[in-house]
């Protein structure tokens, strides 16, 4: 008897200290816009609900406009992007999006493929944290970040605990029990204006090989998409790029060709697109609100002529979707 | 004590992990024989040994890693403070390596109870002792025991002249010093404790006197919290020799002690957040040391009686409300995690 109470002591503490680690734990995570709160959103999007997914660096995040795609041609879609998500990163975030959804095209944003990816802390944190714990989360952390720090971010406190000094109503109150959405299926930008110099690197045609680790996981993504009958398309968004990247894209597109999947470089289709350098960028490296709905348009057009894809907007079951936009 | 013939016993004495690192100095007249005891899960031992860790660890990790970033940022560019802005760093010196050191043997002590094994008490409420002799019979028990065992008893004790006793006390504390580290600074600090030892007990009969001419009864609470504070106030003295760099800057850093009577930074609600630790963290020490003191006090005054008996004598709510506060409290205000790398056990080095 005595045994049995020790044992319920123990099971009713146990009990008690994961409801508050995990309260504590949803407090303290960091909100981050890119990469963690996307996902967040995501894990309570209605299952099998979209025909396309979208991944890679914040590139995507500005350029790809899901409200956009669904106004033009009824396409459900979602943006699982990180900041300078790598592909490794990318990879890992296909598979668990494939645990909950069943898109008919994913679509790889391909700048990490161009840089050498040497991602500081936060970025580390931002592409892996937002993960529900799970063997690919853990896997994901392995090889994003240094071995010292892998039970750190496996378990997160350690890694935010001291976000204490930084909390806000927002930390406590949960947006999306209250029914309000914080972003646009992934898609975060800002109206900002700031005029760029149009970079030409059509004339670029010589290859330059892509850094091992992200062909590798390019590969990875390649084969899952394959093994899940799952199309895959390669995407550059405009930004101000060097020749260097312009030589890294070349190669892949050598890959995507090798491998039958279209490959768009919105660098080389300035004019086809109708994209104007003095007002459709918020930085180099980003477009702002105007810039991604030319880009937005332009890729809903292809998704629904080139992969058949179903325009949902009649269907009874998408009915929140017009609501949404 | 009879010899141990058992290598494999003797091996774990020798290795027995708990208080391998740092002590505390475990004799084999207290260690050894529980080798040869059966050990038993017994449920309150272990759940008491539990606690005592989890004391440990917000010792380390809330108290003395938190107060060590300001005495870091003092002591690290002494120069540009002055006044009370030494006198606090000072404070929290003595604040993080009780802590660190007082941690670490609490989490060393609990994971042996854990284990079933007992091991000695290092600590025993230091900075409240009411003289320098009185702070080494609490302060790192286990070594300043072995010291008075092996060297102050082996030249002599005090069976000897007057002379040649003040020579021991020299000795046991220079040593004591060396076994810190190899530094003049460390023996500095040693001779200071040696000094203040045989003033102490030179004057003892000019005290007496003293006390009877002004009817000072000795054992008035009033009396005792100033011998409290003045032993404090010695220590403190030593202690910036043990953390200063070198003899020249532990000497300068008391200039600096006296340069300024900056007493404003109390309450000029900035400048004491400008010392390393912002608004928040430094409340966060205020309060954690508080809790320290508290804790101290009630062990001080009833001795026979831990915080921990005490809590377990609470109802059940009670008793897990309190356990969940500590552990997320270590948990949300410990520094560690990669925003801090977790600063070693300061003892590991001696």
């Amino acid at each position: 008897m005595k045994i049995v109470i020790q044992v319920s002591k123990v099971i009713i503490f146990i009990f008690l200290f994961s409801v508050i680690w995990f309260y504590i734990d949803s407090v303290l995570k960091p909100k981050f816009f890119d990469g963690i709160e996307p996902l967040t959103e995501f894990y309570r999007f209605p299952r099998q609900s979209i025909d396309v997914a979208f991944f890679g660096s914040s590139h995507m995040e500005f350029s790809i406009n899901p409200v956009i795609i669904w106004q033009e041609k009824g396409i459900p879609s979602y943006v699982l992007s990180g900041s300078i998500q790598p592909l490794w990163n990318s990879y890992y975030y296909i598979k668990e999006c494939l645990k909950y959804q069943s898109p008919k095209v994913i679509v790889l944003e391909g700048f990490t493929s161009a840089v050498d990816v040497e991602l500081d802390w936060s970025r580390i944190v931002k592409n892996n944290i937002g993960l529900k714990m799970s063997k690919d989360k853990i896997e994901s952390i392995m090889v994003s970040a240094p071995k010292i720090n892998w039970l750190e971010l496996i378990i997160g406190l350690p890694v935010y605990h001291m976000r204490y000094k930084e909390l806000t109503k927002r930390d406590f109150v949960d947006p999306y029990i209250r029914g309000e959405k914080a972003y646009n299926n992934g898609f975060y930008t800002f109206d900002k204006i700031v005029p760029q110099l149009r970079p030409d690197v059509a004339g670029i045609t010589s290859l330059r090989d892509i850094p091992e680790k992200q062909f590798k996981y390019l590969n990875k993504i390649i084969d899952l998409a394959k093994s899940k009958n799952i199309e895959l398309l390669f995407v550059i968004t405009p930004y101000v790029l060097s020749s260097i990247e312009q030589e890294r894209f070349n190669c892949l597109h050598k890959l995507a060709k090798e491998n039958n999947i279209k490959f768009i470089n919105y660098n080389l289709l300035y004019e086809k697109v109708g994209l104007d350098f003095s007002s459709d960028f918020l930085d180099s490296q980003h477009l702002n609100i105007n810039g991604s709905r030319k880009i937005s348009k332009h890729l809903a057009s292809i998704l629904f002529t080139e992969y058949r894809l179903e325009d949902k907007r009649q269907n009874p079951d998408y009915a929140k979707w017009n609501s949404m936009v | 004590m009879t010899v141990e013939k058992n290598l494999a016993k003797y091996a774990l004495f020798v290795s027995f992990f708990p208080q391998l690192v740092a002590g505390p100095i475990e004799r084999s007249k207290d260690l050894l024989p529980q080798l040869h005891q059966k050990h038993y899960f017994n449920f309150n031992r272990i759940k008491d040994g539990l606690l005592l860790m989890l004391w440990g660890y917000f010792e380390k990790v809330v108290i003395a890693d938190r107060v060590a970033i300001l005495v870091n940022t003092v002591y690290g560019d002494w120069k540009n403070y002055v006044g009370f802005q030494i006198v606090i760093a000072t404070f929290f010196f003595a604040v993080q390596i009780y802590c660190d050191f007082a941690g670490y043997s609490h989490i060393a002590k609990g994971a042996a109870q854990v284990l079933d094994f007992k091991l000695v008490d290092n600590f025993a409420e230091p900075y409240l002792a009411t003289s320098i002799h009185d702070f080494w019979r609490r302060w790192h028990i286990s070594l300043s025991t072995w010291l008075k065992d092996y060297v102050y008893i082996t030249l002599g004790g005090n069976r000897c002249s007057k002379i040649k006793k003040y020579r021991n006390i020299m000795i046991t504390f220079l040593i004591s010093g060396l076994w810190h580290g190899a530094n003049w600074h460390f023996v500095v600090w040693g001779g200071l404790h040696g000094i203040y030892n045989a003033i102490g007990d030179i004057l003892k009969p000019v005290r007496i006197k003293l006390l009877k001419l002004f009817h000072v009864c000795p054992e008035s609470t009033s009396f005792k919290i100033g011998k409290i504070l003045m032993t404090f106030a010695f220590v403190n003295l030593a202690w910036i020799f043990f953390r200063a760099d070198s003899c020249q800057v532990a000497i300068s850093i008391i200039k600096q002690m006296f340069k300024e009577f900056n007493v404003w930074i109390f309450f000029d609600r900035t400048s004491l957040y400008n010392m390393g630790l912002d608004e928040i963290e430094f409340k966060i020490a205020a309060v954690s040391v508080i809790l320290l003191y508290i804790s101290n006090i009630v062990s001080y005054v009833k001795p026979k009686i831990t915080i921990r008996s005490m809590i377990e004598n609470q109802n059940l709510a009670f008793k897990y409300m309190v356990y969940i506060i500590v552990i997320f409290s270590i948990l949300i205000f410990g520094i560690y995690g990669p925003e801090y790398k977790a600063s070693n056990f300061i003892y590991f080095q001696f």
